[in-house]
């Protein structure tokens, strides 16, 4: 591998770190007005920033390290409490975030910023101007202990450099001797040392993984920083330090420490490089390879040390001083941690998916033949299969799930920038954001999410004087919620907000022509008024307690997931949207009925029980079900099926969204999983059928959409019994 | 016996090397490694020699580098591995890189 394509690849590891740095950054930056102690978070922010900053800049991307470097500055300020956390800083630092963001992204393709990036940055370097230091020197200030440590050491001098690497260095792309040799280019490379003491034995090693340790010392007249600029990529998962010559003694114990049972080793190296010679430090430290009982406190007291170490170290160090094994183990629980996790292309996940989608299909039709051979050891064969094939589905949709919350924690940043703009007060709460769903619903409910969220806080909560005036808290609540439920998720946006005023959406309705003035509807049905796409296009609608815009869009986004959305709403108390979403789209447990000759799949999940169609329910569509009355729905005259009605009928009792219906069928044909394909845009339109799928027997089946057909059908049954009841009284 | 290696000693190479030189050490006698025709050699290449070395070692049967290439000498010299692997090569001057 060549330093270039090395790098190359480091480059494309660099902007996936920064995602999450960034991330980060924004997360903090939203929370810190409300936390009790902004200065942990204003730590955290700095170190983003500088983090940022400095892998920038071994890339050599200047333009990033340019604005970064401001940022970082305002940042340093604020945690050395210069500045205040204030309204407006927060205001200016957001915009500043997300242009950061920007330009890192943009790395991916360019190594240059376009013109407009370059003009965003000059203007957001305009706006941060007033935070920064009159004497425009970012990054001094606070930086003084260091700068002077510096100062004292300035020109040609030394540099010991301790480079601890992380356990996955290697297998990141990066090597270890490629920084060292990369040194060479800010000065002379004196000498190097290996600290092999983490190899294990010939049996126990992985050879992948990064052991060695190095000792470097350095002549260059560079400052600290740039020297430690060049290993900023490489410092949040491993242990390095850059110590300039007169560094305080404590500093070099603690390095000395951070090797643990290799430090006398360190010391001795320190020695001989003749980067440090306090002969009590370095003879203590030597001496404890006798005394392996434990480590002695310095004998120097460590004044200063800790802000002459740099600043890498300070973030990089898990441990004070005095507790090297301490350091060393908390190193060794992260590089545990991050073995356990691996990056992975989603693409070939999907890839994945697919082929066990295809193995799920194919299992189903050998089943389907090794079931007409009535071959006994052929069916335990396939059988034992099946059950692997569904542990194999079952474990790679695991890898599809993610939890919901970080997709939930984007809705921060969209409340706090909408009602900022609206003058209002909100606050989110999110619960539940551990629910885990499929990744590629995450990413397509983003879209209607937001949009529920900003109706929600534009039109569902009042405006201050509004809630005042209603005896309600000036403060007003957005809660986002998720939860599962009978194979689905269910994502709630509830405000605390004025509620729906029906009689105004029902008078909206009758004017638009979509319900008669006459028809009794419930209040849920006048709510789901409100996603009919011909109330988004009347103009005054938006002040119609607000919900029309574009709700139609919204249900259209949350049907093409094949979920629901419903509407609970209390006048002066604040509604509650609800979003239902199967947790996965590819695969289905289905329930394989026939119907006059046809084939019919009905999602596992929705199937309450079957039961056979009593006699003697000739014309009504509803039977008796333990006392409950059940409307049903003859599958075989909802698809206009032809075909003669068979002597005895089943009917499988399906429940959507707390209503139960009955679809009446011919046969029972017993469980199936299947891969769902969607249908055509040509059937798209078609009600009650959510998509087909391909049979073993090569057939053709439809799959049954229960919460349409419950929703077509259900309600209508419901209506006529309700009117039966009235004209019987 | 005598081995001799080509190519990269890289981590992309390592995982199958290790098992391969691993079997090769004999149960005794010395091995020789002829490296001379390695390109290149990473940390893991680095991490690698070092622990066939102590294995080998361990078990009692030298390692001896009989020769290794320009870039190879220059880092065991810089990194004074060359004292523990003692490379057949006049590596004495050379302590910059």
């Amino acid at each position: 591998m060549t330093f270039e394509s090395e790098m190359l690849a480091a480059r494309q590891t660099f902007v996936v770190e920064c995602r999450d740095l960034l991330d980060e950054m924004e997360h903090l930056l939203l929370g810190i007005e409300d936390t009790d102690d902004p200065q942990e978070n204003v730590n955290a922010l700095f170190r983003a920033a500088h983090t940022v900053k400095g892998s920038a800049g071994l890339f050599g991307l200047d333009h990033i390290v340019r604005f970064a470097h401001v940022v970082e500055a305002v940042l340093e300020r604020l945690r050395s409490g210069e500045i205040e956390v204030s309204t407006e800083l927060i205001g200016v630092l957001l915009p500043c975030r997300d242009h950061l963001a920007d330009l890192v992204y943009g790395a991916e393709v360019t190594e240059h910023a376009t013109d407009e990036q370059e003009a965003t940055t000059d203007a957001l370097l305009a706006r941060l101007a007033p935070f920064v230091d009159e004497n425009g020197g970012a990054g001094s200030g606070a930086n003084a202990a260091e700068a002077a440590a510096d100062g004292a050491a300035s020109g040609e001098r030394d540099v010991h450099l301790s480079l601890r690497f992380g356990a996955d260095t290697l297998r990141d792309g990066m090597d270890p001797l490629s920084f060292v040799n990369y040194l060479a280019t800010l000065g002379t490379v004196q000498r190097v040392r290996v600290i092999d003491d983490l190899l294990p034995e010939a049996d126990a090693v992985d050879p992948e993984r990064c052991y060695l340790a190095f000792q470097v010392q350095v002549r260059t007249a560079e400052p600290i920083e740039r020297v430690e600029e060049v290993f900023e990529f490489v410092a949040d998962d491993g242990d390095i330090r850059v110590l300039n010559p007169g560094t305080p003694a404590g500093a070099w114990q603690d390095l000395i420490d951070s090797f643990g049972d290799a430090g006398p080793a360190v010391a001795e190296i320190l020695r001989e490089f003749g980067a440090f010679d306090d002969a009590a430090v370095l003879d203590a430290a030597t001496a404890i390879a006798d005394a392996v009982s434990g480590v002695p406190e310095p004998a120097t007291p460590a004044a200063p040390a800790s802000k002459a170490a740099s600043t890498t170290a300070d973030a990089a160090r898990p441990a004070p001083s005095g507790q090297g094994d301490k350091a060393a183990s908390g190193q060794g629980d992260k590089a545990a941690r991050d073995g356990r996790n691996i990056r992975v292309d989603a693409s070939r996940l999907d890839r994945l998916i697919d082929l066990v989608g295809e193995l799920v299909v194919a299992g189903a039709a050998a089943s389907v033949r090794a079931e007409r051979t009535r071959d006994g050891s052929l069916l335990e064969a396939v059988d034992d299969m099946m059950r692997l094939v569904e542990e194999v589905r079952d474990s790679a949709m695991q890898l599809r799930m993610v939890p919901i919350g970080t997709t939930f924690a984007r809705f921060q940043r969209v409340v706090r920038d909408v009602s900022t703009s609206l003058g209002k007060d909100i606050s989110l709460v999110i619960t539940g954001g551990e629910t885990e769903v499929d990744k590629a619903l995450v990413e397509r409910i983003g879209d209607p999410l937001t949009h529920l969220v900003r109706n929600a806080v534009d039109h569902g909560i009042e405006s201050q004087e509004q809630r005042l005036a209603a005896g309600k808290p000036a403060r007003g609540t957005l809660r986002l919620n998720a939860y599962h439920e009978s194979g689905s998720i269910v994502i709630e946006v509830s405000d605390d907000g004025g509620g729906i005023d029906r009689d105004r959406v029902f008078a909206k309705a009758v004017e638009r022509g979509l319900v008669d003035e006459s028809a009794s509807l419930t209040d849920s049905e006048v709510y789901d008024l409100i996603f009919e796409p011909g109330f988004s296009t009347a103009p005054q609608v938006t002040d119609l307690s607000g919900r029309g815009v574009g709700m139609d869009v919204v249900k259209r986004n949350v049907k093409a997931l094949r979920g629901t959305i419903e509407v609970d709403s209390r006048r002066g108390e604040g509604s509650t949207l609800r979003i239902r979403l199967p947790l996965t789209l590819a695969i289905i447990d289905g329930f394989l009925v026939g119907v006059h000759g046809s084939s019919f799949v009905i999602p596992l999940e929705q199937v309450v029980e079957c039961v056979e169609l009593p006699s003697g329910v000739p014309d009504r569509n509803c039977m008796d079900l333990r006392g409950e009355v059940l409307p049903f729905v003859r599958l075989g005259s909802a698809f206009a099926l032809g075909g003669d009605k068979p002597k005895r009928e089943n009917v499988v009792v399906v429940e959507s969204a707390g209503t139960k219906i009955g679809l009446v069928v011919d046969s029972l044909m017993g469980e199936f999983q299947t891969v769902i394909k969607p249908l055509g845009p040509l059937f798209e339109h078609v009600r009650g059928v959510g998509g087909s799928t391909i049979l073993g027997t090569g057939d053709v089946a439809l799959i049954i959409d229960v919460p349409g057909l419950v929703h077509r059908f259900g309600d209508r049954e419901r209506a006529r019994q309700f009117e039966a009841v009235a004209a019987h009284a | 016996m005598g081995l001799s290696y080509a190519g990269d000693l890289t981590v992309q190479t390592v995982a199958e090397r290790l098992p391969e030189l691993l079997a090769e050490l004999p149960e005794d006698g010395e091995l020789e490694l002829d490296l001379s025709a390695i390109d290149e050699v990473d940390t893991a290449g680095l991490q690698l020699l070092l622990v066939i070395k102590r294995e080998a070692t361990a078990r009692g049967c030298p390692l001896r580098l009989t020769a290794v290439g320009d870039s190879l000498a220059r880092l065991l010299a810089l990194t004074r591995l060359d004292m523990r692997l003692d490379p057949a090569r006049d590596t004495a001057e050379g302590e910059t890189a």
